[in-house]
């Protein structure tokens, strides 16, 4: 039903910094996605490694003097690249700025009404462009629609398609595994339905290109530029008065690789929360403010109190917690059933998220892996939450506006051992 | 009771929920587990049958399903192979399956409230052929539900090909309940002679559907469809000029004077993109008069005309050619970028030079291109 119906022209921005080791597979990957029509556009951030060498030998690319319309500022692009082979390549070579300062070029010089984000560490689903994109065909007013994303650590991978899902090894990534189907499952269905979604990841969203240039495009000097660009647009259309919709899609899969150590996921985390806190005070004059509708009363509240400050509270919660207990203000039994308490309830909501899975989508089919969900989901309560919370803590508390650079990442090849750097942006 | 009690059953309480939870999944996926196996065997043994009978119309060689799992097995794979199935196989697969209890059940499903369900019922009805339900399918062109409405017209389309086309356009030109596009690849699915459905469009009083008859004209290479383009050219909504100069682009020169002369005039249209698809219009039309406009709209205001018109110059030939490298020198900046931009791209992936005869033309472009880009040209 899906495959027969009319999907727009899409440009797919890829931005790639440091990519040598998976750029080419992830193109590959991207050509032989099941989509009417498409171009790649693929934005070289002034990569320090072989990435455009390896770009220009593998699709025989030529440089080529092209007049395009810089309708949002970039660093200065040194080159435009296109594909001797194949017709639907654009490669743009430019000095380095950073993700967003990537993804503006690119959007610059996209040629279709519709634009994705796709990180070149990550993979699609061969059918999920069509799923994702189907909104916009359904509701004019769509202006933003995102799909799932999940960890593919360990996967079996060929020609850059998932042949088999794993859970994954290492306990670290089982953790995130049952954070993201939380994530995504839970809270993004949610909000989209009453249309106050605010993040559409970046590993997976696909925008119209004249409301992204409108809401001027991708925010250079902040870390979290997905979630900035929402609110962005966001504003812009409540402020123009104009009917508007993001909607979020559970269906459509896009697989990338989460941290598998501490240091890296500490890293990851931290950046995620100073890009919430940049996006959260940025747009300060939305919250309670009734002029916003339901994002400026209900979803602006929630990212500032719960997502933002929230894990202040909770720090502040343990440790009067564990003094309230120390002095005897309440007994042990009361300390342990109020804990346990807090386990069951994460855990339901856990167990709920792995049920929605399960009904809707079965991406995990086993039932040993099943078990082991459901094992993880319990076993996050004993230190895995309460050691993320402690990152976003000492996140707000080192806060401070600054400018963006690509995450470091220790990113494997997909099927290979070797590492190299990059960023990550995902949940 | 104290806060400490509400605590405890508020705990007991998530903790039962969650032992539920998790012994219900676990129950499921242990008996999914098996029915998939079983499922998958089945289609299968069924799937083998079928390619078997495909190739040899052999009819002892089917599988006439005996209960509820086989039925759905059947019918899935029959769904999946739909659209390599013609009537008389088809009609037969359906008796296989049992008529009347695949009749029931899609009846069933559309009466649904289950909006999945009903979806589902009316995409079986179009890949069946259940012409009982077409009735209801017209009457259900009414929803506001835009899937719904794209799978109900297909379906009807599959059931009855252009029978109920007038019906289904005039519903979805109401309130703009479906996208243009998918319109189009609807009526590409009809085999069918339909100039007598489109000579009715054209006579609706309705933009939407007129737009709609005069890309299809071209798209389908009636040349029935020029006297309403000559007409069309004219109308007050740019939509309509656009889609007869779509049409027009469709069709071609085909070498008539009048026609040409009406949809040229649109050079001097107040409307950008109607400008525009006349630049892509002109790119089928090989006449020295062409070559001038487009040089002309090279210096439109709106920059997607100008860079519609270099790339159209550059379908013109030697003569088209000529003028792009006149353009190299042009006082504006995109026009000279542009027309820049063509050339290079010629010479790069359409071995330009190499292509072009020793000539005055060849020593033109030579002397024009600036050292940058032979340098490019020459590393390449």
């Amino acid at each position: 039903m899906i495959s027969s119906s009319y999907t727009p022209p899409l440009s797919i921005i890829v931005p790639c910094y440091n990519e040598v080791q998976t750029i080419v597979d992830n193109i590959k990957a991207l050509l032989s996605l099941e989509y009417g029509e498409f171009q790649l556009v693929i934005v070289n951030d002034g990569s320090k490694d072989e990435t455009l060498e390896i770009l220009i030998k593998e699709f025989e690319l030529e440089k080529i003097d092209m007049p395009y319309r810089r309708q949002i500022n970039t660093k200065k692009v040194k080159g435009v690249y296109l594909s001797t082979i194949i017709d639907s390549i654009i490669v743009l070579d430019k000095e380095n700025g950073g993700k967003a300062d990537a993804l503006n070029a690119g959007i610059n010089i996209a040629e279709y009404p519709l634009i994705t984000a796709i990180d070149a560490d990550s993979i699609i689903e061969r059918n999920s462009l069509v799923k994702v994109v189907r909104p916009f065909v359904e509701n004019p007013h769509v202006v933003v629609s995102g799909g799932v994303v999940r960890p593919v650590n360990n996967a079996i991978i060929s020609n850059g398609f998932i042949e088999e899902i794993r859970l994954g090894k290492k306990s670290l990534v089982r953790f995130q595994i049952v954070e993201y189907l939380r994530a995504f499952l839970f809270g993004r269905i949610g909000w989209g339905v009453i249309n106050t979604l605010l993040i559409i990841s970046g590993a997976f969203g696909v925008f119209n290109k004249k409301v992204v240039i409108e809401a001027g495009g991708y925010t250079q000097d902040t870390i979290g530029e997905d979630m900035e660009l929402i609110v962005k647009i966001y504003r812009k259309m409540k402020e123009n008065g104009k009917k508007y919709k993001i909607v979020f899609v559970p269906d459509p899969v896009c697989w990338t690789q989460v941290p598998e150590d501490k240091k890296t996921l500490k890293n990851q985390r931290k950046r995620w929360h100073k890009g919430l806190m940049d996006t959260m005070l940025n747009h300060v004059k939305m919250l309670f403010n009734p002029k916003y509708g339901a994002v400026g009363l209900i979803a602006m509240p929630y990212f500032f109190f719960i997502e933002m400050i929230g894990p202040v509270i909770e720090i502040i919660g343990y440790v009067f917690f564990i003094l309230s207990f120390w002095y005897g203000i309440i007994s042990f039994e009361f300390a342990f059933i109020f804990f346990g308490f807090a386990v069951v309830y994460g855990v339901f909501l856990s167990s709920g998220a792995i049920l929605l899975d399960e009904y809707n989508f079965k991406k995990y089919d086993g039932i040993w892996e099943y078990l082991l969900l459901i094992a993880y989901s319990i076993l996050e309560n004993f230190g895995y939450r309460q050691l993320t919370t402690w990152w976003r803590f000492v996140a707000f508390w080192q806060y401070k506006r600054s400018g963006n650079k690509w995450g470091d990442m220790n990113r494997k090849a997909f099927n290979s051992n070797a590492t190299n750097e990059g960023y990550n942006s995902k949940l | 009771m104290l806060i400490k009690d509400y605590i405890l059953h508020l705990f007991l309480f998530m903790l039962a929920v969650n032992i539920f939870l998790f012994l219900f999944l676990l129950v499921k996926k242990i008996y999914m587990k098996r029915l998939n196996k079983k499922e998958e065997d089945l289609r299968e043994k069924y799937e083998e049958k079928l390619m078997e009978y495909m190739r040899h119309q052999d009819k002892t060689q089917l599988i006439i399903p005996s209960n509820k799992l086989e039925r759905k097995v059947f019918q899935e794979l029959l769904l999946s192979y739909s659209s390599f199935l013609t009537g008389n196989t088809k009609e037969l697969l359906r008796n296989a399956l049992g008529k009347e209890s695949v009749i029931g059940e899609i009846k069933k499903n559309l009466k649904s409230k289950n909006p999945w369900k009903k979806r589902i019922a009316t995409y079986q009805a179009g890949e069946f052929g259940v012409n009982e339900v077409s009735t209801k399918l017209l009457k259900q062109l009414e929803t506001n539900d835009r899937e719904l409405i794209y799978i109900t017209a297909r379906a009807l389309i599959k059931i009855g090909g252009k029978t109920y086309l007038k019906e289904i356009l005039r519903e979805v030109a109401k309130g703009n309940k479906m996208e243009k596009n998918n319109i189009l690849i609807l009526i590409e699915m009809i085999d069918e002679d339909i100039k007598d459905t489109l000579e009715v469009m054209m006579l609706e009083q309705n933009s939407f559907i007129n737009a709609l008859a005069l890309e299809i004209y071209g798209k389908r290479q009636y040349v029935e469809g020029v006297k309403w383009i000559k007409k069309m050219v004219l109308h007050s909504l740019k939509e309509v000029r656009i889609a007869a100069l779509k049409g027009g682009y469709a069709l071609g020169d085909i070498g008539d004077k009048d026609y040409l002369n009406r949809i040229v005039a649109l050079e001097k249209d107040k409307e950008w993109e109607v400008r525009a698809f006349l630049t892509k219009f002109l790119k089928n039309v090989k006449t020295e008069e062409s070559i001038n406009i487009l040089v002309r709209l090279m210096k439109d205001p709106n920059w997607l005309v100008r860079h519609n018109a270099a790339i159209a110059l550059n379908k013109q030939g030697e003569r088209g050619l000529r003028a792009l490298i006149e353009l190299l020198d042009s006082e504006d900046r995109f026009a000279r970028d542009k027309a820049r931009e063509v050339i290079h791209k010629e010479i790069i992936f359409h071995e330009l030079l190499s292509k072009l005869e020793e000539g005055s033309l060849k020593n033109k472009l030579l002397q024009r291109i600036d050292t940058t880009l032979l340098e490019v040209t020459e590393n390449s």
